[in-house]
């Protein structure tokens, strides 16, 4: 067949799905709830962004404000405090808290992912360190409910709507009994299913692809490398996996002679792939690779923490000993600070030196689970697509973990840089203020996304590779 | 002629294979799910004992420190289930079941199941048996409804029925006792069992409790599947083809069981938003610091209490005071810190009440949700008992309050902070004691999802009369 015929055709069919007037409903039901929860995908990444920001100024403001407190007290044009001294590592110190950001990554608005708020905000500081939002007030009763977000749009309604536009791809015609008139004009049914799928597949995916692609560029801050590297990951699989539902349409078609048949085998299918498949996989890995149970780490930590502070006196000596230039110079300012200066810090390094194996393990298992859920998303398209959305929206445990081990090893550079000062009670100088680590995270390469989602990346081509092939073998035998 | 319509209908379902399979893959899920729940509560509630008495443990064998400090340090709570969990898991994935009871401050439930579990993230709902029955019984309701009147339709039995000068009324009930009898013969069976798995696992003296949750929520459920088909073959009445009454049918039940309870959510949050964890302590912050409606800030209060305790005493200065004046400025502070976290505490469950509102006031138009409310309350495993929990825990946390601050009162001289207690004094704190509330406190919190759950099933039933009033061939 000619690239001319092929034109024409496609021309042909594009105005045959435009004039019919339920297609356009339908895509129009598509735009507005895609639309919709990309719109609230932006306000959420705008909101998270402005927190995060707010939450550096204030870290930042503060440091700045001690600084110039300091620098004020060393003219002579203010007074020292007993409670408000910039010259004081230990007082300036103790209530220092840097905030760490994780940064949405530039697809962050297409999912709320499992992530609750906060928790991409740590607070660091010579003591110890923690998300802002550790003590959620989110309502649990929502949160069950689910969030109406781009990426539940995409992977459990998107599909139906295909379901909808293509399940009478062909058989409307039989059903019609004009397939016999079809197959007389000298085109194959294939090529002309073939055609009317690829107009279904430009509609749906222009659509799609343009509306995530406006609500990218409306939040993206950073560099536009990174945003165009996983926006085009993440169109690479909407592609696919919209045609992998196209696909499966054409090949149901190809068999069924009845339309209504082909819709409830179609729908059959979505209930198969998009869910129970992920329920049986849910369970399944539920049972064999369990969620890391906090708890166990919790009874941990209180019990090293109850261990050390029974030997809270030998633990300050020890660190001491371990530490001379960090024995105290000047004497404390009261029982309070003598008490978080020379016996919470000394245990709270411990603490946090004896706990680190227990939250590694945690943070292991949580990848572990991960690395399965996505090898099991190999047998489920709807699965492979909602990890892989999840991932580029920044919620693989793997990427959390990098950030927790990046605010770490802060908190270490942190503590190595100025708790001589803190514990010995030595004063501040200006150069301590003005050389004080800086914070300098990277977030990690979309590279490393594209790495960690081969499996669903093949799953998603293997899945779209056999429907194809099925839809193929079909097509060609099939008659009007 | 009732009974013979719907032995027919029951033996025209039988004989159909795709509907056994459907069937019986469904309740394999539910069957697994059931599993997964039984293993997952057991773990659960051996945790729950061991943590339980671990954390008292930890409290009790506490080295000897400051009274205050004991109080930070704290205890855990873990909320007990119901055997119903097993069924229902409700809102335990996203709301835990622990809480860290500390001198500050009432703290949230934490450490919830979904926070680290990537496994539920890639399902459109909860895996739970209750969750599973609720989303596929609802669709497997629907679509039968649907297709047991199209298929009469197309195959021109309906026209010959009609003929025979069949009441369309009495015709329409046959069908539906055939269909209630075919989904009764499916699930009657995985009910029994699960209910009488569930008696067996319970002590005696919750045997009862148990059992009439358990049959309350099998009411719920059933009265939601019996709606739903009383759906799906009204519309097969109204619609003309079976391809436009199985696509309708499908509609109301992705709009119905996965689109509503989303957009529920998102409008509560839109129309009564929860305050972020950050702003609800800083606004407890600044209320501290200030006071409110003509009560005195912190400032305030604590100059009040010097004098007040000078003259008490009748001493000249803080120092000379016989008892600790820090364990009385501990005492008021704690006793402030509750009256003003009280407040914004209020607030934050008249939101949550506006946004359970919200998804009821949403539920009228999808019944899905006022089933899951239902059922999660009927399992004891919804906000109100949470709640009810967390109550009985912030009671505990500040009689244990006292009894430290107490301890800093007597155990110190004037101004002095500095005193250790020991073991002796952690066992004033008595282990923590909880009876859950019984099968009538949760009947009068799902009221509304009950009220719904009826109007809906009572609607539908109208709707069948309606349409079959209406029946053409």
């Amino acid at each position: 067949m000619s690239m001319t015929r092929l034109a024409r055709l496609l021309v042909q069919e594009w105005r045959l799905f435009a004039a019919n007037r339920s297609n356009l409903v339908l895509l129009t039901v598509l735009a507005a709830l895609l639309g919709f929860s990309v719109a609230n995908g932006v306000g959420r990444v705008n909101a998270t962004q402005a927190a995060q920001q707010e939450a550096v100024a204030a870290a930042t403001a503060r440091w700045a404000d001690a600084r110039s407190q300091f620098v004020e007290i060393t003219e002579g044009r203010r007074e020292k405090q007993q409670f408000d001294d910039a010259t004081r590592a230990d007082l300036v110190l103790m209530s220092q808290r840097n905030a760490l950001v994780l940064k949405p990554t530039p697809l962050a608005l297409l999912s709320v992912g499992p992530a609750r708020e906060g928790h991409d905000i740590v607070a660091v500081g010579v003591q110890a360190r923690g998300a802002a939002g550790a003590a959620s007030r989110e309502n649990p009763a929502i949160r069950l409910d689910g969030p109406l977000d781009a990426a539940f749009v995409i992977t459990w309604l998107l599909p139906l709507m295909l379901i909808v536009l293509s399940y009478d791809v062909l058989s409307r015609d039989r059903e019609q009994q004009v397939a016999h008139m079809l197959a007389s004009q000298g085109v194959g049914l294939g090529v002309i299913v073939l055609a009317r799928l690829a107009v279904r597949f430009v509609a749906v995916f222009a659509l799609t692809a343009g509306i995530v692609t406006v609500g990218v560029a409306l939040v993206m801050q950073g560099e536009l490398s990174r945003a165009i590297a996983d926006l085009a990951l993440w169109l690479s699989a909407l592609a696919v996996f919209i045609a992998f539902w196209l696909a499966l349409a054409a090949g149901v078609n190809a068999r069924t002679k009845n339309s209504a048949a082909a819709g409830l085998t179609l729908m059959g299918f979505w209930i198969v792939i998009s869910l129970l498949l992920p329920v049986v996989a849910s369970q399944l890995l539920s049972g064999a690779s369990a969620a890391p149970q906090r708890l166990d780490s919790v009874l941990g930590r209180r019990a090293l923490d109850a261990e050390l502070t029974e030997l809270a006196a030998e633990v300050t000596e020890r660190y001491y000993a371990e530490n001379p230039a960090r024995r105290p110079q000047t004497p404390a300012i009261n029982e309070y600070e003598q008490y978080f200066v020379e016996s919470y810090y000394p245990r709270q390094v411990a603490l946090d030196a004896q706990f680190e194996p227990l939250a590694r393990l945690v943070a292991a298992r949580k990848v572990e689970q991960a690395e399965r859920l996505r090898t099991a998303a190999l047998f489920s398209p709807s699965m492979a697509m909602k990890m892989l959305t999840d991932d580029v929206a920044g919620y693989a445990p793997e990427r959390w973990h990098r950030f927790d081990t990046a605010a770490a090893e802060f908190q270490a550079k942190w503590r190595a840089f100025y708790d001589i000062k803190f514990a010995s009670r030595t004063p501040l100088t200006l150069d301590d203020y003005d050389d004080a680590p800086r914070v300098a995270y990277r977030d990690e390469h979309p590279h490393a996304r594209a790495v960690r989602n081969t499996l669903p990346a093949i799953g998603l081509l293997l899945a779209i590779l056999l429907a194809a092939l099925a839809a193929h073998a079909r097509l060609r035998r099939a008659g009007p | 002629m009732l009974t013979a319509i719907a032995r027919r209908e029951l033996q025209l379902q039988l004989r159909d294979g795709r509907l056994v399979v459907t069937v019986l893959l469904m309740l394999a899920l539910i069957g697994a799910a059931v599993a997964v729940g039984w293993r997952e509560h057991n773990e659960g509630e051996r945790e729950r004992q061991l943590f339980a008495e671990r954390s008292y443990a930890q409290w009790l064998t506490q080295p000897p420190k400051h009274p205050h400090r004991a109080a930070a340090f704290g205890l855990y709570v873990a909320k007990p289930e119901s055997p119903l969990a097993i069924f229902e898991s409700g809102l335990r994935p996203h709301a835990g079941r622990t809480l860290w009871l500390e001198a500050h401050a009432q703290t949230a439930f934490s450490y919830a199941p979904a926070d680290d579990d990537l496994a539920a993230t890639v399902l459109p709902g909860e895996r739970s048996g209750a969750a599973l029955l609720q989303l596929l019984g609802g669709l497997v309701a629907l679509v039968l409804g649907a297709l047991a009147i199209s298929r009469e339709r197309e195959t021109g039995v309906l026209r010959q029925i009609l003929a025979q000068r069949v009441s369309p009324l009495r015709w329409a009930a046959g069908k539906y006792l055939g269909l209630v009898a075919t989904l009764a013969i499916a699930l009657v069976p995985l009910a029994v069992v699960v209910i009488a798995a569930l008696v067996a696992i319970t002590s005696p003296t919750e045997r009862g409790d148990v059992a009439a949750r358990a049959l309350a929520g099998l009411f719920g459920n059933a009265a939601y599947l019996l709606a739903m088909l009383a759906i799906g073959m009204s519309v097969a009445m109204i619609a003309r083809s079976s391809r436009a009454a199985l696509i309708v049918a499908l509609a109301l039940w992705v709009a119905g069981s996965l689109l509503a309870p989303r957009i529920a959510a998102h409008l509560a949050v839109t129309l009564a938003p929860t305050p972020d964890a950050i702003a609800y302590r800083q606004a407890i912050g600044a209320e501290f610091a200030s006071g409110y409606d003509g009560v005195p800030g912190w400032s305030e209060q604590l100059r009040q209490l010097e004098a007040d305790t000078l003259v008490e005493h009748g001493v000249p200065s803080l120092d000379d005071l016989p008892i600790g004046y820090s364990g009385l400025r501990m005492k008021l502070m704690t006793a402030w810190t509750d009256q003003v976290s009280d407040r914004h505490y209020a607030r934050l469950r008249a939101i949550y009440e506006s946004q359970e509102h919200i998804r009821m006031a949403a539920a009228v138009l999808a019944p899905a949700i006022a089933a899951r409310a239902y059922s999660h309350g009927m399992a004891g495993m919804d906000w109100s008992h949470y709640q009810h929990f967390s109550s009985a825990a912030e009671t505990y946390r500040r009689d244990f309050n006292l009894v430290m601050n107490e301890l800093i009162v007597h155990g110190t001289r004037g101004q002095a902070w500095e005193m250790d207690a020991g073991p002796e004094d952690w066992a004033l704190v008595e282990p923590f004691h909880y009876d859950p509330p019984d099968a009538r406190f949760a009947l009068r919190q799902v009221q509304l999802p009950a009220a719904i759950l009826i109007g809906w099933l009572a609607l539908a039933w109208l709707l069948l009369a309606l349409t079959a009033r209406k029946l053409r061939p």
